[in-house]
C-alpha cells in the first residue's frame, strides 16, 4: 500500500511538471492576473494619450453612418480612475460638441458625464446608468471606449496557446448586463485583448468585438482598427485610430468646462 | 405647393445621396483624413418649415403657424489664442412676410491670459439647470420660436456681450456684460394671439414697447465639490419680458436684481437638481406698477429608465413676496407651481429619436404638451415632425389662453 502511494504521488508530479497549463487553468488568479494586464495594455498605456478616431456604423440594412472625433485621456495615478474628453467633428451635426467623462472605476460607481452643446453654449451634466448603451450611435458601447472594470467579473482560463490565452469571463451581477458570459483572446506578446465573444443564455456568439490592426507607438502595443459585429443583424462598426500620441504633458486643468468650450487645440493635432 | 417643393427636394436629396453612397461606400474607408488638415471649417445647412393651428384662431387670420425657408452657414477658425466661429442665418418667414439676414452668432474668444478667456461679440448665453425652465438664466429667449415647432437652439436668443471668464483650480468665474438690452421675443401676437385683460378675451396687438436704457451685469461661480456641480448667480439687468407699467401707462421692462444657486448631484438613481432664483425689483422707478419680489425654486431628476429612454421629472414654483394690499403699485400676481416630466428616446443607431415635454400648471389646472419625432435618413437629411398642445379649462390661464395656438409642424434639414 505504502508503495502504490508512492507511485501515485510520483505519477502525479509527473503529470504537472509535462502539463502546467492545464493545471494552472484552473487557478482563478492566473486568469485574473490575464485580465489585468489585458485591461492595462486596452485601456491605461501611457498616462496621458491623444488620438484622432473615425468611425464606419453600417446597419443591418447596410446604411452607413460616419463619426470622426479627437479622445484625450489621462490616468489618475492613484487609482484606477480616468479623466476623457471626446472632440467631436463629423457628422455636421455634432460638429464641436464635446463629452467629458470622468471614470470611477469602483464597483457601483457611475460615471460621470457632461456634454457641450455648442448651439447654447451649454454644459449639461447627463444622466449615465448604463455603460453598455451605444456611444454615439455606434456597436460600441461606452464601456468598450472607457473600458469594462475586471472586478466586476469571474475570470478562468478557457484555452492557453502559446501564442495566445483565451479567458471566460461572468459577470458578477448578471442582471447589470445583457451577456450570459464572454470569451476574452489575449496576445501574449503584446497583452491586447485581440477578440471578444459575447455569449448568450444558448451559448451562441451574438457580439464580437475584434482588434483588426495592431502597432507599437512609443513602445505601447495599440490597437489602431478595431470592429464590432452584431451577429444577429449584420451590423457592424469599424473604428480607425490615428496620429496617436502617448505621455503628452496634459494638466489636470485640461479636463474641465474651459476646454469643453475652448478646445486645447495645442493637444488635439 | 410648399409640399410638393419639399417632397420633391427630398427625392432629390435621396438620389443624391444614393449616388454618393453607391460610388464612395467602400472608398471612403480608403480616402485620406483630409478634414483633420484644415483648422477652418465652413457648415452649412438648409432647412424648410411648416406648421398649421388646429382651430381656427378668431384673434388671428393665418391658419399658418410656421413657414419657414432657412439657410444656416457657420464658419470656425481657431488659431492659438484666438478662435472665431460666426454663424449666420438667411431667413424667409412667410407667416411674418419677412426676408431677414439673423447673425446668431459673430464673436471673438481671446485666450488672453493662462487661466482667463475674453468673448467678444453677438453670442448665445445659457447657464442654469432646468429643462425649458429657467431660474438664475435670465438672457435673452424666443418664445414664439419654442411654441411654433423650430428647432430648440432656437428658443435662445443672441445678445451682444462681452463675457470673461476665469478658470482657477478651485472653482470658474464668469462674468458678462451686454451694453445693450434686448429683450424676449415673447408672444406678441405675430404667431399666436394673448390674452389682454382689458378686453377679457385674446388679441394679437401688441403695443409698442420702450425698450430700456443702459447695462446689464450677469455673474456665475461655479466649481465642482466632490461628483456634484455647484454654481452661484447674479446679475443686474431689466425685465425680458414688459410685466410693468410705465408712468404714461404703457408695458415696460422693469429694473431687476437677481441671486441664486444651482446644485447637481449624481446618485444612483440619477442626476438630481435643484436651483433657487431670487428676483428683486429696485424701488424708486418710474412706474405706475411692477411685480412684486419674487422667488422661483426647481426641483428634478434626470434618469435612465431603460436603455436609452430618459426620464426628466421638475417641481417648480414662483412665489412672490410683498403682495400686501397697501403695495399699490404692484402688479396682481398668483403663486404658481408647475410639474414637468420629460421623456427622451433614441434607437441604437440613432436614425430616430422621440421627445415629449409635458408642462402642467398644478393651480390653474391648465397645460402645455410638446412631441416630436426626428428621423435621420443619413448623416446629413433629416424630417422631424412634432405638435405642441396647450390645453385647460379657464382661457385666461398661463397654457390654456393660447388654446388656439396649438398646432402641429413638419421641418426637414440638409447639411452640406
Amino acid at each position: 500500500m505504502k508503495h502504490i502511494r508512492c507511485w501515485l504521488t510520483f505519477l502525479l508530479l509527473s503529470l504537472m511538471a509535462c502539463c502546467p497549463q492545464s493545471f494552472a487553468s484552473t487557478s482563478p488568479t492566473e486568469a485574473k492576473k490575464w485580465a489585468l494586464k489585458a485591461e492595462k495594455a486596452a485601456y491605461y498605456s501611457g498616462n496621458t494619450a491623444r488620438s484622432q478616431v473615425r468611425m464606419m456604423i453600417v446597419d443591418g440594412q447596410q446604411r452607413k453612418q460616419f463619426r470622426q472625433f479627437t479622445l484625450l485621456r489621462k490616468n489618475n495615478v492613484e487609482n484606477a480612475d480616468q479623466q476623457m474628453m471626446v472632440f467631436f467633428s463629423r457628422p455636421a451635426e455634432v460638429k464641436n460638441t464635446v463629452f467629458r467623462v470622468e471614470k470611477h472605476a469602483g464597483n457601483n460607481t457611475t460615471d460621470d458625464r457632461w456634454l457641450y452643446l455648442p448651439a447654447l453654449d451649454l454644459v449639461k451634466r447627463i444622466a449615465s446608468t448604463d455603460k453598455r448603451t451605444s456611444f454615439v450611435g455606434s456597436h460600441f458601447y461606452y464601456e468598450d471606449v472607457s473600458g469594462r472594470n475586471i472586478r466586476e467579473d469571474t475570470f478562468e482560463i478557457a484555452e492557453d496557446k502559446q501564442s495566445e490565452v483565451s479567458l471566460l469571463a461572468t459577470a458578477k451581477l448578471p442582471d447589470s448586463v445583457e451577456f450570459t458570459s464572454y470569451l476574452v483572446t489575449i496576445d501574449k506578446a503584446t497583452f491586447l485583448p485581440v477578440k471578444i465573444d459575447y455569449l448568450d443564455g444558448k451559448g451562441q456568439v451574438y457580439r464580437r468585438v475584434e482588434a483588426i490592426e495592431t502597432k507599437v507607438i512609443q513602445g505601447f502595443p495599440t490597437v489602431v482598427k478595431s470592429k464590432v459585429s452584431d451577429l444577429v443583424t449584420g451590423g457592424f462598426t469599424l473604428m480607425e485610430f490615428r496620429n496617436i500620441q502617448y505621455e503628452l504633458a496634459i494638466s489636470d486643468d485640461v479636463f474641465t468646462e474651459r476646454s469643453l468650450r475652448t478646445p486645447p487645440t495645442r493637444f488635439l493635432k | 405647393m410648399r409640399l410638393i417643393v419639399l417632397l420633391t427636394l427630398f427625392l432629390f436629396t435621396q438620389w443624391l445621396n444614393a449616388q454618393e453612397m453607391a460610388e464612395s461606400a467602400d472608398s471612403v474607408w480608403e480616402e485620406a483624413w483630409t478634414d483633420w488638415e484644415d483648422d477652418s471649417t465652413l457648415n452649412a445647412f438648409f432647412e424648410i418649415g411648416m406648421g398649421n393651428r388646429f382651430h381656427r384662431d378668431p384673434a388671428l387670420l393665418q391658419a399658418a403657424t410656421m413657414r419657414d425657408t432657412r439657410l444656416n452657414i457657420s464658419w470656425q477658425k481657431a488659431l492659438d489664442r484666438i478662435s472665431m466661429s460666426p454663424e449666420v442665418e438667411l431667413v424667409h418667414d412667410a407667416v411674418t412676410k419677412k426676408f431677414t439676414l439673423n447673425v446668431r452668432e459673430l464673436s471673438a474668444s481671446l485666450a488672453t491670459f493662462e487661466k482667463a478667456d475674453i468673448k467678444i461679440g453677438r453670442q448665445i448665453l445659457t447657464w442654469g439647470v432646468g429643462d425649458y425652465l429657467f431660474l438664475n438664466d435670465l438672457f435673452p429667449k424666443d418664445f414664439q420660436s419654442f411654441f411654433n415647432g423650430r428647432d430648440d437652439r432656437y428658443l435662445k436668443a443672441p445678445s451682444d456681450a462681452i463675457k470673461f471668464s476665469y478658470f482657477h483650480t478651485l472653482l470658474t468665474l464668469d462674468v458678462i456684460y451686454s451694453p445693450r438690452f434686448e429683450p424676449d421675443n415673447y408672444i406678441n401676437g405675430e404667431y399666436f394671439s394673448f390674452y389682454q385683460p382689458a378686453i377679457n378675451g385674446n388679441t394679437s396687438t401688441s403695443p409698442h414697447v420702450q425698450l430700456p436704457n443702459g447695462g446689464e451685469w450677469s455673474t456665475r461661480i461655479s466649481t465642482q465639490l466632490g461628483r456634484s456641480d455647484i454654481a452661484l448667480y447674479a446679475s443686474q439687468g431689466f425685465a425680458r419680458s414688459p410685466l410693468s407699467t410705465d408712468m404714461q401707462g404703457a408695458p415696460a421692462h422693469h429694473k431687476m436684481k437677481s441671486i441664486g444657486l444651482s446644485v447637481v448631484v449624481p446618485s444612483s438613481v440619477g442626476l438630481l437638481k435643484a436651483e433657487y432664483s431670487y428676483y428683486s425689483i429696485p424701488r424708486g422707478q418710474a412706474l405706475i406698477s411692477h411685480p412684486p419680489n419674487e422667488s422661483r425654486w426647481l426641483f428634478g431628476i434626470d434618469t435612465e429608465i431603460a436603455t436609452s429612454l430618459v426620464l426628466n421629472l421638475q417641481l417648480y414654483t414662483e412665489q412672490f413676496h410683498n403682495k400686501q394690499p397697501h403695495e399699490a403699485n404692484n402688479v396682481a400676481v398668483s403663486n404658481r407651481w408647475l410639474l414637468t416630466t420629460g421623456l427622451n428616446y433614441t434607437t441604437p443607431r440613432q436614425y430616430w429619436s422621440f421627445k415629449a415635454f409635458h408642462f402642467y400648471s398644478i393651480e390653474d389646472n391648465d397645460g402645455y404638451l410638446r412631441l416630436s419625432s426626428s428621423y435621420k435618413f443619413n448623416d446629413t437629411t433629416s424630417i422631424t415632425t412634432g405638435i405642441n398642445y396647450f390645453y385647460g379649462k379657464k382661457p385666461t390661464t398661463s397654457f390654456n389662453q393660447f388654446e388656439k395656438a396649438s398646432n402641429a409642424y413638419v421641418r426637414m434639414r440638409w447639411y452640406f
